[in-house]
């Protein structure tokens, strides 16, 4: 089998730990998360509300506000995926404001708030490309004008208030915002959740095309699992600050390995294929501050091992598919136990 | 780019508000304007009404007794005690309708009749002459606490609860809570009385005339500077409070993270964007407080013996000197609808959104 070879890393983040408020009160919101994103590559965030998904983005964007507070972990820009790499955590305030939107570019959920009221829309784009870029008023405009046309608005709104526009085109222009200076990552925080299913697939469709115009890498945060298998290559579940599983999106979607990840696919109707029996997952997110001992999805869980209550799993490192799951350990387990009985 | 046809995006949709949004958008200021006018004449037509209804539903007759009190400081001509009778109403002044139509005439000819306490000076030239004392002292006062007052509230509120704001801001609310004749005698008595730095009161020297001359300039501003530092010292914690806590609702909008994201320099994040919309209630406020200069200065006047309207207010109720009194409640009035006029419109200016025709 010819694999091929993955491409560069991006953007690493190493053991992040995210802790709202300090000392004995600290609640712990991401709990010692791992991942990578490879350049061009389209990673999805899936997650109920409270399992930590935003805030995981916001710190990693360092975009955290108090009383949000990076207690540990590490987070590396390679730019162009090159071997050498930025310290996001450990860079000042200017150097950060040198690679926002020019490396790293964000999405909101809400584009009527993240839109500012007072300014026209096109000023919004000017006032981000000249941050960036030394070109005239004149040209950053025809910029915004071209940006727009991007995503589909005509590209006489670029003089309207957002309040003039529709509920989509106001998430298209926040998107169209987001590749004003072309960065190699945009980090969307549930950019599909505010709008109508039919402006969500339109959106969709829309962000697969530009990225493959312009190549840049998304990690695009939603809890509807059912839309990331749509648009992502590689999924990450989330559950409590933790993830529960890390695969491909198809893989994911066809065989979930963590009880979570099936629950919360068996939650969205799929936007293809033939439909299947809709369950909602019993109970509800947990308390980060009194998290249960053990795998923190246990009490709710349909699958639930006596052992679970006591030992935390750990989600399997270097492995293209893996759930931090016991289950998933008796089961690899036993495939190597297979394995290795074979070789002999 | 087959693709790109097919998952084109049906544009019917977006159609209708394709129509030449500045055309559109100028047409609506344009009626927002004119509603906006209409309001403030009816607004102001109402005020003239007030102030010619009040006298008349006033127990007694304030003709007769200030018909009275004029015979008194001398001769009345019959001329004068008709202006009394149309301002006032009072016997043998004819119907209502007619008295009506007659005040309104006198009004655009500008004439309210003689102060008692000014005896025999025209009202008109009594409130002219206070007028621009009270408006520059007063004026240039709200001016310079809003600007400061807003300003340290910006810088408090973009980092609520950091090193200036938990100074500034308990600092504040405790200025707020001293009344204002308090501070006031305790500046007159430290810097005029005490170390005589300042004149004690007047709003120039006496021994100097008037007119537009660098000497008597001079001797005004250094006469103003004391009763201007009072307001100012007084007021500026209310603007500084209000626009800290707007500012600290702002900064957690996701449009100015948004802006933080966009790697903008933090003094364009504030100004362009929290500032910029923290600062529009505060606008609001400071129409009020503008329209208020010219009748909201009487204890400052009063502390300070400034020859402004606050002073004359005070003289003509002390007199009961209703001529008097009816021309500055008419100025005050139409001052507060001016200013708030302007004021609306530059908030249209400020505020797109307020430019819909609701």
């Amino acid at each position: 089998m010819i694999k091929e070879t993955p491409s560069p890393v991006l953007l690493d983040v190493g053991e992040l730990t995210v802790e709202y408020g300090s000392g004995e009160d600290a609640v712990r919101a991401v709990d010692g998360v791992s991942f990578q994103l490879r350049r061009g590559e389209i990673l999805g965030v899936a997650g109920e509300s409270g399992s930590g998904k935003s805030t995981l983005m916001t710190a990693v964007t360092r975009l955290q506000r108090p009383p949000a507070r990076i207690a540990s972990g590490s987070v590396t820009y390679h730019p162009g995926g090159s071997g050498s790499g930025i310290d996001l955590l450990a860079s000042t305030p200017a150097e950060l404001r040198e690679l926002r939107w020019e490396s790293l570019a964000v999405v909101f959920q809400s584009a009527m708030a993240a839109l500012n009221p007072v300014m026209r829309l096109g000023a919004q784009f000017v006032d981000a490309i000249r941050a960036h870029r030394r070109v005239g008023r004149k040209e950053a405009w025809s910029r915004a004008e071209e940006l727009l046309d991007l995503v589909g608005i005509p590209t006489n709104r670029v003089r309207s208030y957002p309040h003039e526009l529709s509920g989509g085109m106001r998430q298209r222009a926040t998107i169209a915002l987001a590749l004003a200076c072309e960065p190699e990552i945009i980090v969307m925080d549930e950019p599909t959740t505010a709008v109508d299913v039919v402006m969500q697939r339109q959106i969709v469709h829309r962000l697969m095309r530009l990225r493959r115009q312009f190549g840049f890498a998304i990690v695009f945060v939603t809890h509807d699992l059912s839309l990331l298998v749509e648009l992502a290559d590689r999924i990450m579940v989330m559950y409590a600050g933790r993830i529960v599983e890390l695969g491909s999106a198809s893989a994911i979607y066809r065989d979930p390995r963590h009880p979570y990840s099936q629950g919360l696919r068996d939650s969205f109707p799929p936007l293809h294929g033939p439909l299947r029996e809709l369950r909602g997952i019993p109970g509800s997110p947990p308390d980060l501050r009194a998290l249960p001992t053990g795998c923190a999805f246990q009490p709710r869980c349909p699958k639930r091992l006596p052992e679970c209550a006591s030992t935390r799993p750990e989600l399997p490192l270097l492995v293209e598919h893996g759930a931090a799951c016991l289950l998933q350990r008796s089961a690899d387990q036993a495939t190597v136990d297979e394995s290795e009985a074979v070789s002999r | 780019m087959a693709a790109q046809s097919k998952t084109a995006e049906p544009r019917t949709v977006a159609a209708p508000d394709q129509t030449p949004v500045r055309k559109g958008l100028r047409a609506v200021t344009g009626s927002v304007l004119a509603k906006r006018i209409g309001f403030y004449l009816v607004a102001g037509w109402a005020a003239i009404t007030l102030n010619f209804l009040l006298p008349r539903l006033m127990p007694g007759d304030p003709a007769s007794a200030v018909l009275l009190k004029m015979s008194e400081l001398g001769p009345v001509s019959p001329q004068r005690e008709a202006v009394i009778h149309r301002l006032f109403g009072g016997a043998n002044s004819g119907p209502l309708w007619g008295q009506y139509v007659a005040y309104l005439g006198g009004l655009f000819r500008g004439d309210f009749g003689l102060s008692i306490a000014f005896y025999p000076t025209p009202v008109t030239e009594v409130v002219r002459s206070g007028f621009w004392w009270t408006v520059i002292l007063v004026g240039t006062a709200t001016v310079i606490s809003f600007g400061i007052g807003t300003t340290l509230g910006v810088i408090a509120g973009w980092r609520p609860g950091r090193r200036f704001d938990s100074v500034a801001s308990p600092l504040s609310i405790f200025i707020h809570s001293v009344p204002y004749f308090w501070i006031a005698l305790i500046f007159v008595f430290v810097f005029a009385f005490k170390f005589g730095w300042l004149p004690l009161a007047g709003g120039a020297g006496r021994d100097v005339v008037p007119g537009f001359t660098a000497e008597f300039i001079g001797s005004a501003v250094q006469h103003a500077i004391l009763p201007a530092a009072t307001i100012v010292v007084t007021s500026i914690s209310g603007w500084l409070i209000h626009m800290r806590n707007m500012m600290a609702s702002v900064v957690n909008e996701d449009y100015v993270l948004l802006a933080q994201a966009k790697g903008l320099a933090p003094a364009r994040v504030i100004s362009g964007y929290a500032a910029r919309n923290a600062i529009l209630p505060s606008i609001s406020g400071f129409a009020v407080s503008i329209g208020m200069v010219v009748g909201g200065s009487l204890l400052t006047e009063m502390v300070f013996n400034y020859p402004g309207l606050g002073s004359l207010l005070n003289q003509a109720i002390l007199n009961l000197d209703y001529p008097l009194m009816q021309g500055l409640f008419l100025v005050i009035s139409m001052t507060v609808l001016v200013i708030n006029f302007i004021a609306d419109s530059v908030y249209v200016l400020l505020d797109p959104r307020t430019r819909e025709v609701s």
